[in-house]
């Protein structure tokens, strides 16, 4: 340490979400002088209930307002804390299913890049993030999908998460990165600073300067600089081009941003579904993937009266029936999104078009979603899209327009990716096979935004599992 | 005349439209969570939101002589469903961000009060 706020540093990490936080621990294991920022704070997991106004206030990226403009907005969240979105998320863990790489290795030129060979890499983050499923333990308004879409003969699963049930006592613990990696990383003696906020970097004489600012206990920012000769950036598919662009690396970054946009409903059956006690919804449909596929939302009383909210009766509709509702949700992989920082602010603005196709791989979801509710025996749907009928029956479906007639926050997504995708095609990516950047020495991207597109599964496990790999072959090559 | 709080007035009418007997400090509480979500979002919508705010405050002066804070509730009332119906999409957009958030500060007001203040991990 140089003074008061000058930090020298063999590796720097940027962002401790799943990429940064495996990446960081695998160097910090290996023996390497890490240091990992981040820009949230460092919380318990029980600081906030999951899902309440608090945790949007302290866990989440700007309260948990992020819009995508465009004619279509699009309404997506993200983390900002130590663990990133692992922290705020479900955990709903999958592996990549192989056609998805075999795509991206086509695509984009991924060298080494299939479902044998990532194996070896989700195996290692499952030894330390533990996956479990909920068994008999999940609710009925989960089971509720499933019963839904096998009668109408499709395909539907539990998801296993990241998690540790503890059946007996009907809890359990997340197996967020704060809960996992993270621990490990600083059992390693790897460093951790929160509060800590990286605004740009530049090269000088063989290393990287990354400058930034760190809150102190009074809330005051005071600047801090970096030296290190290799830096990762993990700092999510939005604030990775961001930083990238400040810093004037632009190739390829930031043009790409991909999401699973989701519309959501809300099913009410005929007696109760919904306990304040049940274990979060695990089921998923997979029939119609990779184009739209199908699951249940966290469906509290409060997230009941936000889906319901554009209704004049919502409160005395949550408050008489809440316990027979469920949130169910369709997506899909479409859209696409640039994003670019504007002169003179923090936040980077983000921009996305739909097609035509996009929209109405949206609204056939939309439908065969209510299709699947209506079999599991919801009595009334009410569909969270302005303008969009309530349906008593299957013979209302008729009503629903063939493609998706989403106006200003129907349309939302947790799920972000592909900003700066990865491969050797550099005509479409902005770093190599294994994330180190196109035309520079010792920078790396290792997070969500090198998915060259959307995984179709829940993207935890495959940023998980990249990140692991990318970083084992940085240390192999010895970060050449 | 106090300073107008535009926030207070709007989320007392959004809070009005399904829970009217809610107690004046657990709206204040709505409202903070409002505010909070006000000042945490993107800056340069923060920016836009000001702004619209701005003239959401002083759209009723011509018509009515007031600003919207300082009418009755049934003219505040009238002037939230007239921006909601607008055919303008910010004026639409703008009450539906804030029933958006009034709505989930509202649901999660009954689980407020058995929170301890969040511990931080040691830096
Ligand atoms: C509400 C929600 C629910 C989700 N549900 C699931 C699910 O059930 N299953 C699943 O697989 N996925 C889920 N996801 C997605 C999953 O959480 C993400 O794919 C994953 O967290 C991405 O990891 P990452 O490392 O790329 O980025 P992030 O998790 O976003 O981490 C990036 C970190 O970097 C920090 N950072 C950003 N900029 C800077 C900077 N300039 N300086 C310092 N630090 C910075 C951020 O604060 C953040 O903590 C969900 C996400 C959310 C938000």
């Amino acid at each position: 340490m140089n003074g008061q706020s000058e930090i020298e540093t063999e590796i720097l990490v940027i962002g401790s979400g799943p990429g940064g936080a495996v990446s960081g621990t695998l160097f910090a294991e290996a023996g390497r002088h890490v240091v990992m920022v981040e820009e949230g704070d460092h919380l318990a997991l029980e600081a906030a209930p999951h899902f309440s106004r608090e945790e949007m206030l302290l866990k989440y990226r700007n309260a948990g307002v992020g819009v995508a403009l465009g004619r279509h907005k699009l309404a997506w969240v993200e983390g900002r804390c130590v663990g990133g979105g692992s922290e705020v998320n479900r955990g709903l863990y999958h592996r990549t299913p192989g056609y998805v790489f075999d795509d991206w290795r086509r695509r984009f030129a991924v060298h080494d890049l299939d479902l044998a060979g990532m194996t070896p890499h989700f195996e290692a983050c499952e030894a330390v993030a533990r996956v479990e499923y909920a068994g008999i333990a999940a609710s009925d308004m989960s089971r509720r999908l499933q019963q839904g879409a096998q009668a109408q003969g499709w395909l539907a699963i539990e998801a296993p998460r990241l998690y540790r049930y503890d059946h007996d006592h009907r809890s359990g613990v997340k197996q967020s990165m704060s809960a996992t990696f993270v621990q490990r990383f600083v059992a390693a003696g790897g460093a951790l600073l929160p509060r800590t906020r990286i605004a740009r970097l530049r090269r000088m004489n063989g290393h990287w300067i990354a400058q930034g600012s760190r809150r102190g206990e009074d809330g005051r920012q005071r600047p801090v600089t970096f030296r290190a000769k290799t830096v990762f950036i993990a700092c999510g598919a939005v604030q990775t081009p961001a930083l990238l662009r400040r810093s004037g690396i632009s190739h390829n970054v930031g043009d790409s941003l991909r999401f699973h946009p989701m519309v959501k409903v809300v099913a009410e059956f005929d007696r109760d579904v919904n306990r304040p006690d049940d274990f979060d919804p695990v089921h998923q449909v997979k029939e119609f993937e990779p184009r739209f596929g199908m699951g249940c939302s966290i469906s509290t009383p409060a997230m009941l009266g936000v889906a319901l909210s554009g209704r004049p009766d919502h409160w005395q509709l949550v408050a008489e029936r809440w316990r027979r509702m469920g949130i169910y949700y369709v997506q899909s992989g479409g859209g696409e999104a640039s994003v670019r920082n504007l002169p003179g602010f923090e936040d980077p603005i983000v921009r996305v078009r739909f097609s035509q196709g996009d929209l109405s791989v949206l609204g056939e979801g939309l439908r065969r979603l209510c299709e699947a509710l209506f079999a599991a025996g919801a009595q009334r749907i009410y569909p969270c899209l302005a303008g969009y009928p309530d349906l008593h029956s299957p013979g209302d479906l008729a009503r629903l327009p063939d493609v998706l007639q989403a106006s200003d926050g129907n349309m939302t997504s947790v799920h972000v990716f592909s900003s700066c995708p990865m491969g050797e095609d550099r005509r479409r990516t902005a770093a190599n096979s294994f994330g180190k950047v196109h035309g520079t020495d010792g920078l790396y991207i290792n997070d969500a935004s090198l998915l060259c597109g959307p995984t179709s599964v829940n993207p935890q496990g495959t940023v998980m599992a990249v990140a692991h790999r990318n970083a084992s072959e940085a240390l192999t090559r010895r970060f050449h | 005349m106090s300073k107008p709080d535009t926030v207070a007035a709007l989320v007392d009418v959004l809070v009005d439209e399904s829970r009217p007997g809610l107690s004046a400090s657990e709206r204040g509480v709505v409202a903070d969570y409002v505010r909070s979500t006000l000042a945490g979002m993107p800056d340069y919508f923060r920016i836009g939101f000001r702004m619209l705010a701005m003239m959401f405050e002083i759209a009723p002066l011509p018509v009515h002589g007031h600003r919207f804070s300082y009418l009755a509730p049934a003219e505040r009332q009238a002037h939230v469903q007239a921006w909601r119906r607008s055919r303008m999409g910010f004026r639409r957009s703008m009450i539906a961000f804030y029933t958006t958030f009034a709505c989930y500060g509202l649901y999660s007001l009954p689980r407020a009060q058995d929170r301890a203040p969040a511990a931080r991990i040691a830096a």
